[in-house]
């Protein structure tokens, strides 16, 4: 056997059908970047238009994830966040005639400030009490987007348009360039929580979530850290809106009520805690899920109009299955599966 | 190093790194610490006893900030600390071990020896997000230092795993390898002994000496094994209900007539 090195994960060494895990990871993301890059030229633009919905519901998801999963703060307030991105660009692209490219990182850092200054009182709140008042901060949100006084930024009920920027590249269509400007963004996005996560950050991030009294008898600043997690999730989560106010076209007060939080949690719990690759299933999640339902309904009822109330009871009956069958989420339903059909080499 | 010499530098009137004065701990109408005054010598290791809900880890979680003494005063290197925040006492020097575990239960056992070290690094949220060439370098230089404490206590094989799944003995020794990443000046251990078998504890004794001897760390150690503090310490302290009862050498202290009614009487 070749020179075995002590410090090297044993689990790296496992092999899935034959191939080291290490390369059966490699070629995970080979694959879905291949995808990711040829899809949109194989399908229509309206699922083109879909799947941009995607990765920005995955952007969102992740940072929810980061506050969440990784740190163990609850927050039902995410959709204020959203929103609040979705606004700062709105009003740099209509009010100020902004490029839309420059308005993106703005945004992200109009919600670090917020989610740092709402991180900072909230630190006193744990658990249920957290997840009250980050309700309360997803219920004012629209109120507030609709609120007169307002109305020369905000549009008030109406809202604001915003155009779709045209395809500066030939042989893109608009769908198609602002699929791979969100790609773009999510991906330098996904990259970052990922350095993040594995870094000394990150340990310190889970090592909060895990046991907040020894994190700070490591040095941890629990309070320091806790708040610009809320920061960095609020950046997250505000690119998010900012890009799905460009994807589209429009934002408005009901675009952004408390539901849109449940939508951001469902998917981070389907998706799988503490992962960032599961923020995409979480995305997937939350745009399909209701097709899918309606899919389902439609199979067995026909086109019955009174069967229409029932989507949401498929819905549900789905969501609770999924959290049944799969408690970890799917990510730690992959996890599960690798551990079953990985093999120790020579086994 | 002879017996005398570690007991010259344990000894009063040589360079002192701990002064406890006077604390007292009040929780509501419950007396935990009731003026209790001692002090720990540069080098030493000292034992710190007394029968249980005497008050010794309210006074470890004293010099951890994570309890705000009543009255009293605590110096360390001289400096009171009563107006440093809990998360800047490791950086000062002070680090410790947890009565009942007190582990990242998620992490690896290399995670967890890596956060010990958290205040031997600096990087922040954003240079890590960019992960900034000397990130890396940071990473690797801590993560080194950790696989050095893997090492030197035995962890090796179980470095990848999470430790909340460990046996209890390989979680107290986690435990450790997380209190020296920090490179401290003093190690408050609490009951490291708790939970492990005859073997295991006289391994203990003779690992707390070396902590001692090789990495030049000053150790209060709080403890119910008898034989293991005795046989380590150079000074030891009893208290009971929150009061000093007895002080000096391991023979001194288990021949005080006080400290044999409160606490060695019962158990021996
Ligand atoms: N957070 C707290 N709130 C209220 N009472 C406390 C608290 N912490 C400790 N006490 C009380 O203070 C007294 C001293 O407890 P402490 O844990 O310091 O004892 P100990 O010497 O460490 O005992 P043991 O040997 O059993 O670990 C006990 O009566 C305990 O109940
Ligand atoms: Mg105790």
């Amino acid at each position: 056997m070749a020179s075995h090195d002590p410090r090297a994960n044993p689990a790296d060494s496992y092999l899935l059908f034959g191939i080291a895990m290490p390369k059966v990871r490699m070629i995970t993301l080979v694959v879905g970047i291949a995808l990711a890059i040829t899809l949109p030229f194989m399908v229509s633009n309206f699922a083109v238009f879909q799947m941009t919905q995607v990765l920005v519901y995955a952007i969102a998801v992740l940072g929810l994830n980061l506050l969440t999963g990784y740190n163990g703060q609850f927050s039902l307030g995410h959709s204020a966040f959203y929103a609040l991105g979705a606004y700062t660009t709105a009003i740099m692209i209509d009010r100020y005639e902004i490029e839309y490219y420059w308005t993106i990182l703005p945004a992200g850092i109009v919600c670090f400030i917020g989610g740092f200054l709402f991180g900072l009182p909230a630190l006193r709140l744990e658990g249920l009490y957290l997840a009250l008042a980050t309700f309360a901060l997803a219920v004012a949100t629209p109120q507030l987007l609709r609120y007169e006084h307002f109305e020369e930024f905000t549009g008030g009920v109406q809202g604001i348009d915003v155009f779709k920027p045209d395809s500066p590249i030939s042989g893109l269509n608009a769908d198609q360039y602002l699929y791979f400007f969100v790609l773009v963004v999510g991906a330098l996005l996904i990259l970052g929580a990922w350095n993040l996560v594995r870094g000394r950050t990150g340990r310190a991030m889970i090592a909060i979530r895990d046991n907040p009294i020894a994190a700070s008898t490591m040095g941890i600043n629990t309070s320091l850290y806790k708040s610009i997690t809320f920061g960095v999730s609020g950046f997250y989560t505000g690119i998010a809106g900012a890009l799905g106010a460009i994807v589209a076209e429009f934002v408005a007060p009901d675009s952004f009520t408390f539901f849109l939080s449940v939508w951001f949690l469902v998917g981070m719990v389907v998706g799988g805690l503490a992962s960032i690759p599961a923020a995409i299933a979480g995305g997937i999640f939350i745009l399909y899920m209701p097709n899918v339902s309606e899919e389902v309904i439609s199979l067995f009822f026909g086109n019955d109009p009174s069967a229409k109330a029932l989507i949401w009871v498929a819905f549900g009956l789905f969501l609770i299955f999924t959290v049944y069958v799969v408690p970890n989420g799917l990510a730690g339903l992959i996890r599960q599966g690798i551990a079953k059909l990985a093999r120790r080499p020579g086994a | 190093m002879s017996e005398s010499d570690t007991a010259a530098l344990g000894g009063a009137g040589g360079d002192l790194i701990l002064e406890v004065r006077d604390v007292a701990v009040h929780f509501g109408g419950i007396i935990a610490l009731d003026g209790v005054s001692f002090e720990v010598g540069r080098g030493a290791i000292q034992g710190l006893i007394g029968p249980n809900g005497a008050g010794k880890t309210t006074l470890f979680n004293c010099l951890s900030r994570l309890y705000i003494p009543t009255s009293g005063d605590i110096l360390f290197e001289g400096r009171s600390i009563m107006k440093t925040s809990a998360h800047r006492i490791a950086d000062i020097g002070i680090g410790r071990t947890f009565q009942n575990l007190a582990l990242f239960r998620t992490m690896s056992v290399l995670d967890n020896i890596m956060v010990g070290a958290h205040c031997q690094s600096k990087s922040d949220f954003v240079s890590n997000a960019l992960r900034l060439p000397w990130v890396g370098r940071e990473e690797n230089s801590l993560r080194e230092r950790a696989w050095d404490l893997i090492d030197y206590l035995e962890l090796t094989d179980v470095a990848h795993m999470p430790v909340g799944g460990l046996p209890f003995g390989t979680q107290k020794r986690v435990e450790l390898a997380r209190a020296l990443a920090a490179q401290p000046k003093i190690l408050l251990l609490d009951e490291p002994a708790g939970g492990l078998n005859h073997d295991e504890v006289e391994e203990l004794g003779a690992l707390i000496k070396q902590i001692r001897d090789d990495r030049h760390i000053t150790v209060l150690l709080v403890e119910h094994h008898m034989s293991l503090v005795m046989s380590v310490s150079d000074q030891v302290v009893a208290i009971d209900f929150g009061r000093k009862i007895g002080e000096g050498t391991p023979d001194e202290v288990r021949n005080n007539a006080e400290v044999v009614r409160a606490y060695l009487g019962t158990t021996n």
